[in-house]
């Protein structure tokens, strides 16, 4: 690969990272005036912040999380724990790099509770695989091998390191943003994120196409 | 940064593998990537190693996301129940002005009163299930039906528990104590988030 070629595919796939198409700033006029009605104590505006961030946020805490049951009790939580303090919310960042960082602070609460308790269970297997039916068996067959060796290879990251590939690599956040949501400097997060990048391709160099053999 | 990128390449030859990294999010100085690109012309240990690094990066931005089709309403679910045990009330959602979210909201509450009219009618049996079977719905829900059904014994079967008069009729009247509460609690959840009717809508 050419490295003209290797910076605009990473670019690409970075533009086309943010999840479900929303640009975060899109928003922002209509979200300021629900999150000061929801301040104001209107629920129903902040049940509408809910529709707007719950699948976001639990894309992230998916990652996060041990499998889809824990995801989903961390992004309820999460926005409960929102709605509790959302009068102390002071509008200095964006709504949702507060709403991240509880996400992102509950996910790690649930973490150590979890490696407290050791339960291993059936449901601890990496998210399920979605394939194109339209591809050819072999190809889908290498396909969803890299996808499940780079799942384990996320998984298996200590969470601080973790959550910046996370927000930055498949959450599609700036540097700046992700650094915020996790309250780090910037040198520190890109030393975090590089140090993650370099374990997962390790992990992965085998069974990514083109790896093999490298 | 600029001093460090020469250092590494005249001293070590290869840049540190970092700066891949910061060269792939284009967060390099135009010197230094220019730099770094003058070596990788010249270099294919490390135009492979930026390769290896851009495809994995790639390959972790297309991982699919998991969605989790009822996640909104349960999390709306959550909020009521809260605020309801916690006494508070709800504002009434706006009329006219209301965005398409809170229409949504309404129009179910109001399908909700609806079918209270005729019970069954409309009712969306797979649906109401899989919102009411979920994990984080029974978190909510199975405390609840226990305090009430522990209550609800106490108060009509206490007597008889206390005295020993324990018989088949009566621990099946104890069950239903728990099962009633159980399944009004999720219905009327389930009607408040319009979980009930989706399917006609």
């Amino acid at each position: 690969m050419s490295t003209a070629n290797a910076t605009a595919t990473a670019t690409r796939a970075r533009a086309g990272l943010y999840l479900l198409g929303i640009e975060p700033h899109a928003l922002s006029i209509d979200e300021d005036r629900l999150i000061a009605r929801a301040q104001s104590g209107d629920r129903a505006a902040f049940e509408e912040l809910v529709r707007i961030y719950a699948e976001r946020l639990h894309a992230v805490v998916l990652r996060l999380c041990a499998n889809g049951h824990d995801a989903e009790e961390v992004t309820q939580e999460a926005f409960l724990r929102a709605w509790r303090a959302i009068d102390r919310f002071d509008g200095r960042s964006h709504f949702f790099t507060w709403l991240y960082r509880i996400g992102i602070n509950e996910a790690k609460r649930h973490s150590q509770r979890r490696q407290r308790m050791r339960v291993i269970s059936i449901d601890d297997a990496p998210p399920g695989e979605l394939t194109d039916p339209s591809e050819a068996p072999e190809a889908r067959a290498r396909q969803s091998e890299a996808r499940a060796a780079l799942e384990a290879a996320v998984s298996a990251l200590p969470i601080d390191y973790r959550a910046p590939l996370v927000l930055r690599d498949i959450a599609g956040l700036s540097t700046t943003e992700a650094a915020e949501i996790l309250g780090l400097s910037e040198a520190a997060f890109k030393s975090r994120l590089h140090r993650a990048r370099v374990s997962v391709r390790e992990a992965v160099k085998h069974d990514l196409p083109g790896e093999a053999g490298s | 940064m600029t001093g460090l990128l020469r250092r590494g390449l005249v001293r070590r030859r290869h840049p540190r593998s970092r700066v891949f990294s910061q060269y792939l999010d284009g967060e390099l100085a135009p010197t230094e990537r220019r730099a770094l690109e003058a070596h990788l012309l010249d270099c294919d240990d490390c135009r492979r190693d930026l390769a290896a690094l851009s495809q994995t990066i790639d390959a972790l931005g297309a991982l699919p996301s998991e969605p989790s089709p009822n996640l909104a309403d349960s999390v709306i679910a959550a909020l009521r129940l809260e605020d309801s045990v916690r006494g508070v009330v709800a504002p009434r959602p706006p009329n006219t002005a209301a965005s398409p979210a809170l229409r949504v909201v309404g129009e179910a509450g109001q399908r909700s009163s609806r079918e209270r009219k005729h019970p069954g009618a409309m009712l969306d049996v797979p649906a109401v299930l899989r919102y009411c079977l979920r994990r984080a719905q029974l978190r909510l829900t199975l405390p609840v039906a226990l305090l009430a059904g522990a209550a609800i014994s106490l108060i009509n079967q206490g007597s008889m528990i206390f005295n020993g008069e324990v018989t088949v009729g009566m621990c099946a009247i104890c069950a239903l104590n728990f099962v009633v509460p159980f399944i009004a609690l999720n219905l009327g959840l389930a009607m408040a988030v319009g979980v009930v009717n989706r399917r006609r809508t």
